[in-house]
């Protein structure tokens, strides 16, 4: 296709500048940092490798290498004759020094890309954030961006615009990681001083990436110094951290190993013990590690993994715990100057487990997993100037083990497992980015994704109930060979998205893209869970669709020092999963049948304005929006907000560097409030008084507001001749929710307990539950050596 | 599991969760007819309540619908289908027996007494109750009354005194087998002094000898969870011994139908409080379903029909029913 399209413009003998950027400190890669032939007022970006290419007709050209924090450089290129390879290491700015890592972008990258919809973290940015308990949180942080949303404090994963929280699919050097919190959704699965670069893609997604709905969230470790041995760590009030990086072997070779783990029990044991407690547990832990190792100045070859687990004990036998666990090993290969490809290989798997019973006369246990198995091979092809072909193939292996479960009763034993899944996806995508002109950019790609759900096991056949919003009744039973393909889907998933260049610092950008889904987040309660299952589509679950629009103005003031956005999407989404009222969905081998099927839509505007750099930056972002559903069965058939609906969501982050040794940051949000189900009469059945409700989701629980501030007060850098220490270490202070505004979670009716009116009758009452009820103070200190 | 109690209390403290009462203005429904009948093959009192819903925060006597005509039919032969329909028009041709049901007091509790010496109803028997509104207006529903198994014996563990409890402490267990083959439903009622366990999170139900339907644990004994259902193990940091010597513990298994053991579910789920921080864990409120429905209109009616048959067994706690089965 490429080729055809271009064919005009290979007439010419042209020559090729390629190579790798990276940071002079510590040899990591830069990602998205920007290469430009000055003379032709053209180039390119880095890619996630640090990788750039650029092919050009011959003559002697003026090379500019540019990273937002990093010096400039400046080098003279002569391309006669020959390709040239050029490794380029940029150093940081001498304001910059003190980060750990930098990530960033060209000064106009916002107006000059095609991309839009994308959200990316500066993880130096991130660490200035006051962060609830003072741990720094990669996923938290999203949050302060428009168009991402949470249902609440406690919740885990988040919502992009109008998507559910398993309708994100989050990569950890592209491996899936299926639950991305710790605690429930207190903290984030992610190390912060192992992550060098964070991109969210809510829109515009390009044809590279599929599998889920509403965003790809594409998290990138570092590589580790190859310079130096570097240790970083730090003392919170959650977490404590430590992380090692240095070269295995000198220029070729460096890795990562960065862990973190809770120490509440730690600090709990002394009273656990004096009480007979002991076993008691509630901990939780991750470990990072990345390795690479350069073959050749045209291969590179990475592993990273990851391991993470939490653990609630009620004893030494009884408990709960899950974790993911990811391996990912790369290839990155060179063909020649223009063919970049990447060869992954990665398993990931998701699990919990649940052990009860005080004898192993009276006991349960239950486990569950996922494993997802992946091939992955992408091409990118750097044409010329005016376009990047990007193609490639994926295959993913899904093993569904929902539950293995054994009771036994008073020495009696009933194994009550249900059969485990599997299914293939298997898809191709090719996409090309295309400067039509100096004013016209466009990035144009197809997916086709195919999900062929496959035996063994029991096919169960259900018919729609008469009433619909009932559980659907099981008509046939019927057992698969292994491997026996049930139901095969596939989809064609078009993806466009355009920039126009105004002039020098406005753009207007506008985006198409479908996305095809087929494994679902099953989960009907009012935060996801850890407990919650994934499930492949099916004879009786149809692949979740989505379309997407949208349509952005992009304008720069001041030189780049201030970004500003205005962006409106619509989306429609198809065949989401829905629960019929009592839906069981833990251990059921009859799930599908409590399982709903209905429409989606969410639209909405998000305004950004950002100030880069100088003694006071940070940003708005404001969200106005709508997500709804309509499923048959809820809310008498009509449409009705999501759980995770909010019309207004303001947030206000900023930073003030007050001197060397002092900055101080703040962050305010307003969020108007979700929306819950009202009752609106009683009556009583055997004594218990029941709630009759008319609709889903026809309240709202108050607005919420929050105010958070930090402190970070950074230890004397210099000895005192002036150079600098080897320990740099610093202090962060942090108060979440500073006028202790009990802000609602939801509010629920019930009866009062013990409590009857004087006709002895049930009173009922309606509660209103705030996660947090107070500010929250902590301190950690932070450092690196 | 007390523990678990001492668990979330830490974590709540942690997150220092908290909840306040508020006002909230609610729209109002227009008032259905509710039909609570849950019958027992006992010699007590057979009551069927019929009232009016109320709005919601409502505490005053619900308004009682008077001079209807409630009876229940035992019919002669089970003319349902297998999803618990009614294939035949004609009731009147299948009666075996009849059972008025009348309210003298005119308060919308209809009653049926039995003669001295005999209980309502028989095992295995299909029976329909018909209630006929002053306005004509006819709502009916079918049942049947199913089999249960007997209350071996009740039992009381000791266990030392810990952190969670003021002093050494017992906790009641009941043992019982589940009948064979999967689908029996059983409702366990719980009375400590004679005084029954009222609160919705105390309903204790059961899909076999197991919790759910799609996992069913078939005819085992009970499983632990269900057993230790009929303590109340109370919510103080220093609870009291859910048992203590001389008790009366008596307790009731009611074999109820499995749309029955859903209503029940779906009641737990309802109504049940989910405090502080498991509000996370909270589906969205809504309706639990019924089986009474209108015949000849199109009347929306509430409620529930169940015939059930009752094994109990009542003991009082002491030195032979003390054992110490589990080790501290």
């Amino acid at each position: 296709m490429g080729l055809m399209l271009f064919a005009s413009t290979i007439a010419q003998e042209k020559y090729t500048l390629s190579g790798y950027v990276t940071d002079q400190t510590n040899g990591e890669s830069l990602i998205g940092a920007t290469v430009l032939i000055e003379d032709l007022g053209s180039g390119n970006i880095t890619n996630v490798y640090g990788f750039y290419s650029i092919t050009v007709e011959p003559g002697e050209y003026t090379v500019s290498y540019r990273y937002i924090g990093y010096e400039a450089i400046n080098r003279s290129v002569s391309l006669q004759g020959e390709n040239v390879r050029l490794d380029i290491e940029l150093a940081p700015s001498e304001k910059q020094l003190e980060a750990v890592v930098i990530t960033g972008e060209a000064e106009d990258e916002n107006i000059a890309s095609v991309e839009m919809s994308t959200a990316e973290l500066d993880i130096a940015e991130v660490k200035k954030i006051p962060a609830f308990l003072g741990e720094v949180d990669v996923v938290k942080s999203l949050q302060l961006l428009p168009g991402v949303t949470t249902v609440g404090e406690g919740a885990s994963g988040f919502n992009v615009r109008g998507g559910s929280v398993g309708q994100n699919l989050v990569l950890l050097d592209e491996a899936p990681v299926y639950n991305s919190s710790h605690m429930f959704g207190f903290f984030s699965v992610f190390n912060p001083d192992a992550v060098k670069d964070v991109k969210l893609y809510k829109g515009g997604i390009p044809s590279k990436y599929g599998g889920r709905l509403s965003s790809i969230l594409d998290v990138r470790m570092k590589e580790g110094n190859i310079k130096e041995f570097e240790v970083n760590g730090g003392v919170g009030t959650i977490f404590s951290r430590l992380a090692l990086e240095g070269p295995l072997i000198e220029d070729k070779s460096s890795f990562i190993l960065a862990a973190r783990r809770s120490y509440i029990d730690v600090l709990a044991q002394p009273f656990l013990k004096k009480n007979d407690l002991d076993g008691v547990g509630l901990r939780f832990w991750d470990l990072t590690f990345k390795t690479n190792y350069y073959l050749s100045d045209k291969d590179r070859i990475y592993l990273s993994a990851y391991a993470g687990r939490d653990v609630f004990k009620f004893d030494a036998e009884q408990g709960f715990d899950w974790g993911n666990k990811t391996a990912t090993l790369r290839w990155n290969h060179l063909f020649n100057d223009k063919i970049f490809s990447n060869t992954t290989l990665f398993v990931s798997n998701y699990d919990y487990g649940f052990e009860f019973g005080e004898t192993e006369d009276d006991s349960f246990s239950w486990h569950s997993e996922i494993f997802t198995y992946n091939f992955k091979e992408e091409f990118s092809y750097f044409l010329n100037t005016r376009n990047e072909l990007s193609f490639g193939a994926e295959a993913i292996l899904y093993r569904f083990a929902p539950a293995e479960v054994v009771g036994v009763s008073d020495g009696e034993t009933s194994d009550i497992s249900l059969d485990e899944r599997k299914s293939i996806e298997a898809s191709a995508y090719i996409g090309n980015q295309q400067k039509v002109s100096n004013r016209l950019s466009l990035e144009y790609g197809l997916r086709l994704s195919t999900f062929n759900y496959v035996g063994d096991g029991s096919v169960f056949y259900y018919q729609e109930p008469e009433t619909p919003g009932e559980r659907k009744l099981l008509t046939g039973e019927e057992k698969v060979d292994d491997w026996e393909s049930i139901k095969f889907y596939s989809n064609l998933e078009p993806r466009f998205s355009f920039n126009y260049r105004v002039n020098k610092s406005t753009s207007v950008k506008g985006s198409y893209n479908r996305m095809a889904q087929y494994i679902h987040l099953i989960s009907n309660t009012a935060a996801s869970l850890p407990t919650d299952v994934w499930m492949p589509s099916s004879n009786n679950i149809q692949p979740q669709l989505a379309d997407q629009i949208a349509l952005g103005v992009f304008k720069n003031f001041r030189n780049n020092k201030i970004e500003s956005s205005v962006e409106v999407y619509y989306k429609e989404m198809q065949n989401q999963v829905d629960y019929i009222d009592g839906a069981e969905i833990l251990i059921n081998r009859y799930l599908e049948a409590d399982l709903l099927s209905g429409d989606g839509r969410a639209y909405g505007a998000e305004f950004y304005l950002k100030k880069n750099g100088g003694k006071v930056n940070g940003w708005v972002s404001y969200t106005l929006a709508r997500t709804e559903r309509q499923v048959n069965g809820i809310n008498d058939n009509n449409w009705y907000p999501t759980r995770y609906d909010q019309t207004h969501n303001l947030k206000v982050t900023a930073n003030y560097d007050v001197s060397d040794r002092l900055s101080l940051s703040a962050n305010f949000t307003y969020i108007t409030g979700t929306p819950y189900t009202l009752p609106s009469y009683r009556y009583e059945v055997q004594g218990y008084t029941i709630p009759g409700v008319q609709g889903r989701n026809n309240g709202r629980i108050p607005n919420y507001h929050r105010l958070d501030l930090a402190a970070t007060w950074y230890m004397d850098k210099y000895k005192k001749d002036g150079s600098l220490k080897k320990l740099q270490d610093y202090w962060v202070f942090t108060v979440y929710n500073v006028y202790a505004r009990r802000n609602p979670f939801s509010i629920y009716f019930a009866e009062a307990p013990d409590l009857v009116s004087p006709l002895n009758q049930n009173v009922t009452q309606a509660t209103q539950v705030s996660i947090l009820g107070t500010f929250v103070p902590a301190v950690s200190y932070n450092f690196k050596f | 599991m007390k523990n678990l109690y001492i668990i979330l209390s830490l974590a709540i403290l942690t997150l220092m969760a908290c909840e306040d009462q508020v006002n909230i203005p609610l729209d109002e429904a227009e008032p259905m007819v509710v039909v609570d009948a849950w019958l027992t093959n006992t010699s007590d009192t057979q009551k069927i309540n019929v009232v009016y819903s109320r709005p919601y925060f409502d505490n005053e006597l619900p308004d009682p619908v008077i001079n209807a005509e409630v009876s229940v039919i035992e019919l002669n032969e089970n003319i349902l289908n297998e999803d618990g329909s009614f294939s035949s028009t004609n009731i009147e041709s299948y009666i075996e027996n009849f059972y008025e049901f009348t309210d003298s007091n005119q308060d919308g509790t209809y009653e049926w007494i039995p003669s001295a010496g005999s209980s309502f109803g028989k095992i295995g028997k299909v029976y329909a109750l018909q209630v006929q509104l002053e306005n004509g207006n006819l709502f009916e529903s079918f049942t049947q009354m199913d089999s249960v198994p007997v209350i071996d014996s009740i039992t009381f563990e000791y266990n030392k005194k810990n952190p969670g409890f003021e002093s050494d402490w017992y906790y009641a267990e009941f043992w019982s087998r589940d009948l064979p083959g999967t689908g029996n439903t059983y409702w366990i009622k719980t009375f400590k002094n004679h005084v029954l366990y009222d609160e919705p999170e105390e309903i204790n139900i059961a899909y076999d000898a197991g919790g759910s339907a799609g996992a069913e644990v078939d005819s085992l004994i009970f499983i632990q969870p269900i057993r230790i259902a009929i303590n109340d193990f109370g919510d103080d940091a220093a609870a009291a011994s859910p048992y203590i010597f001389g008790d009366t513990l008596k307790v009731e298994l009611h074999s109820v139908s499995e749309e029955a053991w859903f209503f029940l579910y779906r009641v737990i789920d309802e109504t049940s409080p989910m405090p502080s921080f498991a509000q996370l864990f909270a589906n969205p409120l809504s309706n639990v379903p019924t089986n009474i429905a209108a015949t000849n209109n199109e009347e929306q009616v509430l409620g529930f029909f169940n015939v059930a048959a009752v094994s109990s067994l009542e003991v009082i706690m002491n030195e032979d029913n003390v054992v110490d089965r589990v080790p501290d």
